[in-house]
């Protein structure tokens, strides 16, 4: 519902329009340099799974001990990367926080992918990945077998899939006007292509309330899903019985580590948007800021849990228990801990200083450390309490394979890839909303 | 006969048929064997009318891995061989057996035997072969056999084999003599003879004896390792089990071992006295000083002999033999107390001891022992029995050995038969065999595989296994009982491969009226056949009563029972007075001191559990399965104490070299607190440079670097000990080994155990209450929140307890000897592949049953040296952790308890694994490989899994359903006993228990209501069906 009339305001729409329309169009050849250097890259990721798939996981490092490891992992870290672009549209659009508007299309985007990436690895994972099907609820039922639904695998299954689907409704629902706008502007195939996803699109005032009604049902169902996801994923590892993972903490744990990973990636990926599509005018240091507050603040509760939790273990006079943290703090996980702890527990207080948090290349280092912290978190959690179980005769250890570590690195060449043919296709920053944006700010100021 | 065949054999023609087909055909007397050609890979395509695909028939036989000649039985389905189990009826194995006896069918299975006649055709040992037809190969050997007829010179043919001690020997001396060699031998490195010459000396007796483990209440043992490799392990087993926890004895054994290294013999007894190696001798005579000196020795000795003795012994006065032996003198003053203040004692001498220069030395003084404490021919003491036959073999001692390059060089052996006598691999190098060999002009072998040995030969004929051949087998020792071990085919031959016996009977006609005369049998099953006809009419007779004057069906009774054996043991043979000259110039003859140089070690040589003297390393389940003290698998290790290590600055892995005066030998070290800081300990069997692709080129062989040091009294190699020197290399490998942390961390309900007064304060205490293991009914149903269909639903298994079995198992571990026969057993039993070495070094070892072995136990805390073993198999709880996290629900609860696996429906999440406490489920991680004809042994009972796929112990399920069938069909209950897992059948000291726990009076619920139970990780409210039993570790002073 763009207000402005006058000229001026006018050739402000054009000229996003403008802008952003080129940044889908005109590419550079460094663009294909890259795109082909990811390609590379997720090719030799989906080589690697054939050959596993093909001889058996004995190609990975995982073993009698360690019966999961960096797919697992890897998966729990996409989930939590995924909540941010939720958290960013839906929470904040709930609560009217009109500053993420110019962000939030690229944390939706960033929510798919995560997700498609996350339910690779659990594919990747299992032992024999043709049946992967068999952990669905068969609708119909013609195999005559039911999952187990007692098991934290199959929440899973259910809460991965119904997220994702209602993540790509909410991206594609979001994208309605702006595919109406593009329709408008340009010619050939995109046109056709626009013409599309703009479900005919005219932008009359019913359209509109309609769509916001849709818009804000969507946003209020998909909050709740986003955290029993992430509680879901937190169940995995605490109905288990092992040290380390039983713990009553995790859902809550899971859910705030998944927005802390997120919102350190949201930031991340503002600073690459900004930086490459001259979006300043759009996203401003203001916005990064806020985010840059909300991680401080996410990472104050982080430090609450994890100080309760070690506490705890360490007054529970288990054995096991004991080992597993001195394994953590003193033993051979030690190096991993203490930079998990400078990195997620620490250096988030440098965002108090007002000069580094509204320093893009500050913010950038600190939130891309605080990424690479929360998988080091993640394996922290998990490892140690597989090698160290009950039985010391079994316990063993663990380090990745090169099978895993190429499959894993594609897992990212392969969310960078998706990302950059989708902005090629789709706004990555929201037109209509920025408009609106632009609108009340001329409001306020004029 | 009854449990030996499944299926009942309704008349005679029929079983006639059917063994035919089988291969069993020389069962009753069909003669195709030695004509017919190859058969077919798959037998029994169309099978005989009587036989049930599916159904398995049981076929006794005598195991031939080791020369203890147990019984056992051979489960064969659709023709071929499935599993061995010990024959129940044989009076050496009760039914149990080893693991290298369970592993047998991996040699008839063998992908690495010989399967034609093979000429060389390269320079001698370079190992190039031809396949040619027996016709040829007899031709060949004929040939040159007659030439040294015609030249007189038969007596430079040498024959030398593996004892046999059965007819096939009595056929082969007789056709040596009649071609005129008196060179005939029979080889065997671990064989015993000082013992029997220490027992001529001392007793008169030229046999092993037979000690009375079961029924002694003390045993003494010096080095003498009778859990493992010494003598008859089995049935030592069998009788360590009675000796610990029998309900028939009113007081639990205490057993104390003394040697240099931690053996797994030692880490079982109640307390481990480590003594500088080679003193063992010193030490019984300090006891023996002792006991005379103090009045305690037997009534029977005389006054007079008293006073020789006490002279004799005077110089082992406490505080001398103290010093050289590293023994406090007052633990020698309590050892003597100890043995002469319980009713039966009873003193073992080991071959760590004996295979010294000086062996005779210690196999006297413990003999000395024995007989002064007046347990010789005693109730739980030391007896001497004659065996059923007496088998003429002539040894081949080392003396000749030593002699054979000289003998070869002067041209004294022109034609050298070898049969299964692997002399070149326990050869020392400095003996330079190999170079011997290739001066003799003409070297035949007969043997199934080519091992180190048979390389060396002009031509080899390959054998039949011994489960594809027809023989006896009379064992050296057997407890009086005088039995006799039959084998018979039990598989159609799987190559072109004739017995020994039908090879010389080939051989006879070629060779002239002198030989040939003397054979008029057409095989050797005939041979074997007329020796036993005789016998029956001659003393058999009586026990063949009721056969009346026929043999045939005593014949078939023989085969079929596996045997012949009296129903209770003879009685021991009198002994004479001891040779008191003899002994006290063997006596006298003794000097103490170190070999070597002060700065050397002394590196100590033991048999291999599984590898025995080298002959298992072709078996993957023996390669495979962990040495119990250390774990490791698939290669070799040099045992050093931490605190030497420490100084030498080398860590587990490091590889040493050591350096003997013959030669040096690279292998990695492995810390230990079981060993003494001045020694070194290395097992014997790897190094193979031949004998398959199992054996090839893995570890080191120590006997190598023996130097050529004899026994003088009986020309035995000196092969328990070799001064070494020690020189880092600088590099490592990592041990394929199954431990992970095996240090107490604390746990109060893992591995447990008492010490002999608590033990002694249960005594009379009344049984506990009783474990059925059932899921239990609290949580969300019994807090009644949630309606009963949504509780039913969460947890289905509550509503599935309908049957009327539990099933579950009791394990004691203080009879529990942690040697593994259990794992290789359930590897036999259930499919299982091995992995092979990288798979175990990446933790990655395929084991449903794992002997877990921990240092330390919970309330001797201090004394680290404590072994601990800790059977671990699926503890098939009633609140199964595994259970729940399954998405696909692969494993389930039966009804019947068992925590099912459905490896089609797995789909490899791993859950189920990371979920298990006890960390008893293994992973497929790779396409499990059974190269041909390895894949023949897999059982049909049960599926074989594929790469992806999760599996663990089943408690056999199999067996299980078959006995539910069973009872079925008959319209009656599962009989208490009538399931026997795997492991449980083989377990050679009866340490496990099934049944159900449902069933209060089966055997397994009382065993599981003893005061010793206890569950592991019971805290954890998985209410497991794996009940153990404490382990007691008596060291108290006080003896009951």
């Amino acid at each position: 519902m763009p207000e402005g009339t006058n000229q001026k305001s006018q050739s402000e729409y054009t000229k996003l329009d403008q802008c952003v329309l080129r940044s889908m169009t005109q590419t550079s050849p460094r663009y294909w340099v890259l795109v082909a250097v990811l390609a590379v890259v997720v090719v030799g990721a989906f080589m690697a799974f054939y050959h596993q798939a093909s001889t058996g996981l004995e190609v990975t490092g995982l073993n009698n001990s360690a019966f999961w490891g960096v797919y697992v992992l890897t998966f729990v870290f996409w989930i939590g990367l995924s909540h941010a672009g939720t958290l960013l549209s839906a929470v904040l659009y709930l609560t009217k926080s009109h500053w993420r508007k110019p962000i939030y299309r690229a944390a939706e985007i960033m929510t798919l992918f995560s997700l498609i990436n996350a339910s690779l690895l659990l594919l990747n994972h299992i032992g024999r990945p043709w049946f992967f099907y068999w952990l669905f609820p068969p609708y119909p039922n013609e195999r005559g077998l039911w999952p187990n639904m007692r098991s934290p695998l199959v929440w899973d299954s259910i809460a991965i899939n119904s997220y994702m689907v209602c993540s790509a409704l909410f991206l594609f629902l979001g994208l309605i006007p702006d595919m109406a706008t593009l329709r408008d502007q340009t010619t050939g195939w995109r046109k056709c292509f626009y013409r599309i996803f703009a479900l005919g699109w005219q932008g009359g005032d019913v359209q509109w309330a309609h769509f916001r009604r849709a818009y804000t049902m969507m946003a209020a169902f998909i909050i709740p899903l986003m955290v029993l996801v992430s509680s879901i994923v937190g169940w995995d590892f605490a109905i288990s019985v092992m040290h380390g993972l039983h713990s009553a903490v995790f859902a809550p744990l899971f859910v705030l580590g998944a927005l802390y990973s997120g919102v350190a990636a949201v930031i991340v990926l503002a600073i690459c948007l900004r930086k490459y599509f001259h979006f300043e005018d759009y996203i401003k240091i203001e916005h990064l800021e806020k985010l840059a507050i909300f991680l401080f603040v996410l990472s104050l509760v982080w430090i609450y849990i994890m100080v309760s939790e070690t506490f705890i273990f360490s007054q529970s006079e288990d054995h096991v228990e004991a080992a597993l943290i001195a394994s953590k703090m003193t033993g051979k996980f030690a190096g991993m801990y203490w930079f998990m702890v400078a990195v997620l527990a620490l250096l988030p207080f440098s965002l108090l200083v007002k000069r580094i948090r509204t320093s893009t290349r500050h913010l950038f280092v600190i939130s891309i450390l605080v990424v690479i912290g929360m998988w080091i978190e993640r394996y922290l959690i998990m490892v140690p309490s597989l090698v160290i179980s009950d039985v010391p005769f079994s316990w063993g250890s663990y380090f990745p394979s090169p099978v895993e570590i190429t499959i894993i690195t594609g897992t990212f060449a392969l969310f960078a890839l998706n990302f950059l043919l989708f902005i090629k296709l789709f706004p990555v920053v929201s037109l209509y909303e920025i408009k609106e944006m632009l609108a009340l700010q001329k409001k306020g100021v004029g | 006969m009854s449990k030996k065949t499944e299926s009942k054999e309704e008349s005679s023609i029929d079983r006639r048929n059917f063994l035919k087909l089988t291969g069993s055909a020389a069962l009753l007397g069909a003669c195709s064997q030695v004509e017919q050609p190859v058969k077919k890979l798959i037998p029994f395509v169309i099978p005989a009318d009587d036989v049930v695909p599916g159904i398995a028939t049981w076929y006794a036989s005598t195991c031939r891995q080791c020369p203890s000649g147990c019984g056992i039985s051979v489960k064969i389905q659709e023709g071929q061989a499935k599993k061995i189990a010990g024959n129940a009826d044989s009076p050496i194995n009760r039914g149990k057996l080893c693991s290298m006896g369970e592993s047998a069918l991996q040699v008839l299975y063998s992908p690495d035997r010989i399967k034609k006649p093979l000429q060389r055709i390269g320079t001698r040992g370079m190992g190039e072969w031809e396949e040619i037809s027996w016709e040829k190969a007899f031709g060949l050997l004929a040939s040159e056999m007659k030439q040294l007829q015609e030249k007189k010179e038969s007596d430079r043919l040498h024959f030398i084999s593996s004892p046999i001690r059965g007819q096939l020997s009595q056929l082969i001396s007789q056709f040596m003599e009649s071609y005129g060699t008196p060179h005939s031998y029979n080889y065997e490195l671990f064989d015993g003879a000082v013992q029997k010459s220490a027992n001529q000396i001392c007793f008169g007796v030229d046999v092993l004896g037979h000690h009375d483990i079961a029924e002694t209440d003390f045993i003494l043992s010096f080095g003498a390792d009778f859990l493992e490799r010494w003598r008859s392990p089995v049935n030592q087993s069998v009788a360590y089990g009675e000796f610990r926890q029998s309900a028939s004895r009113q007081n639990r054994g205490k057993f104390i071992h003394i040697s240099a290294r931690l053996s797994l013999t030692a880490a079982n007894a109640d307390q481990w006295i480590s003594i500088r190696p080679g003193t063992e001798g010193l030490l019984a005579l300090s006891l023996s000083n002792v006991i005379v000196n103090e009045g305690r020795q037997t009534k029977n000795l005389n006054l007079l002999e008293l006073d020789i003795w006490k002279e004799m012994l005077s110089e082992y006065s406490t505080s001398k033999v103290s010093k050289i032996c590293d023994v406090p003198e007052q633990i020698i003053r309590q050892l003597a107390l100890e043995f002469t203040s319980r009713p039966r004692s009873l003193a073992l001498c080991g071959e760590n001891a004996t295979a010294q220069k000086d062996g005779i030395f210690h196999a006297v003084a413990v003999n000395i022992l024995n007989y002064l404490s007046g347990n010789i021919g005693e109730k739980g003491g030391l007896s001497f029995y004659a065996p059923y036959e007496t088998i003429d073999e002539k040894r081949l001692d080392w003396q000749r050995i030593k002699n054979l390059p000289h003998e070869i060089d002067s041209g004294k052996i022109k034609l050298l038969l070898l049969h299964d006598a692997n002399l070149l691999f326990h050869s020392p190098e400095g003996l330079a065999l190999e170079k011997s060999f290739e001066k003799i002009p003409f070297i035949a072998a007969f043997s199934s595989f080519l091992d180190e040995t048979t390389r060396h030969a002009d031509l080899i004929f390959p054998l039949h296994t011994p489960l594809e051949s027809f023989g006896d087998y009379v064992p050296e020792e057997d407890g009086g009982y005088r039995s006799v071990g039959f084998m018979q085919p039990v598989v159609a031959p799987l190559y072109d491969t004739r017995p020994l016996g039908d090879i010389f009977l080939g051989l006879a006609p070629e060779l002239g009226e002198v030989v040939s005369d003397q054979f008029p049998q057409e095989n050797f099953e005939s041979y074997l056949k007329e020796h036993w006809e005789e016998q029956f009419f001659v003393s058999g007779l009586e026990e063949g009563l009721g056969f009346g004057i026929d043999f045939r069906p005593y014949w078939n009774r023989l085969l079929q029972q596996g045997g012949r054996w009296d129903n209770k043991a003879s009685e021991a043979i009198a002994v004479s007075h001891p040779d008191l000259q003899k002994i006290s110039k063997i006596l006298k003859a003794f000097k103490t001191g170190k070999q070597g140089n002060a700065d050397q070690f002394d590196l100590l040589l033991y048999p291999s559990l599984n590898l025995h003297d080298g002959r298992g390393a072709n078996q993957p389940w023996l390669q495979e399965a962990p040495d119990p003290m250390t774990t490791i698998t698939w290669g070799s290790w040099v045992e050093i104490h931490p605190v030497t290590a420490r100084n030498l600055g080398v860590q587990e892995g490091d590889i040493l070299r050591l350096s003997s005066s013959e030669g040096w030998l690279e292998a990695p070290v492995y810390p230990t607190l079981g060993i003494r800081p001045e020694t070194l300990a290395i097992p014997i069997g790897q190094g193979h440079t031949d004998y398959g692709r199992y054996a090839k080129g893995r570890g080191v062989n120590p006997l190598k670097v023996l130097p050529l040091d004899l026994e003088p009294e009986t020309a035995s190699l000196a092969w328990a000990s070799v001064a070494v020197s020690i020189k880092k290399t600088g590099r490592q490998s990592a041990f394929a080994k199954t431990e992970g942390v095996t240090h107490h961390i604390g746990h109060h309900d893992l591995v447990l155990s008492m010490s002999g007064d608590e033990a002694r304060q249960l005594k009379g205490r009344a049984p506990l209450e009783v474990i059925e293991a059932l899921p239990t009914r609290t949580g969300v149903n019994a807090s009644g929140f949630l309606p009963e269909s949504i509780s039913k639903y969460l947890k289905p298994e509550i509503n599935n307890q309908s049957e009327d079995y539990r099933w579950g198992m009791v394990i004691d571990l203080d009879r529990c000897t942690g040697c593994g026969a259990c794992n290789v057993a359930c590897h036999a039993e259930n499919n299982l592949p091995t992995v092979g070495e990288e798979a175990v070094k990446n933790q990655r070892e395929m084991n449903w049953m794992r002997i877990e072995r921990y240092w330390g136990h919970n309330d001797h805390d201090d004394e680290a040296q404590q072994a601990m073993f800790l059977p671990m198999l699926c503890q098939q709880c009633g609140n199964a952790p595994c259970e729940p996290v399954c998405p696909v629900t692969a494993t389930y609860h039966t009804p019947d308890g068992l925590n099912a696996q459905v490896y089609n429906r797995c789909v490899g999440t791993r859950y189920c694994g990371v979920n298990c406490p006890y960390k008893v489920r293994s992973f497929n991680w790779s396409e499990p490989e059974w190269p041909k004809p390895l894949d023949q042994q897999l059982s049909p009972d049960l599926s074989v899994r594929q790469a992806g796929v999760m599996e663990k112990c089943t408690f056999c399920v199999q067996r299980i359903r078959v006995a539910k069938e069973d009872a079925k069909i008959e319209k009656r209950q599962v009989k208490d006993g009538e399931i026997q897992p795997a492991c449980v059948q083989s377990c050679p000291a009866n340490a496990i228990v099934f049944g159900s726990l449902l069933d209060h009076e089966s055997q397994v619920s009382k065993a599981s209501r003893d005061p010793r139970r206890y569950r592991a990780l019971e805290h954890l409210n998985t209410e497991s069906a794996v009940i153990y039993l404490k382990r007691i570790i008596d060291t108290d002073k006080k003896s009951a």
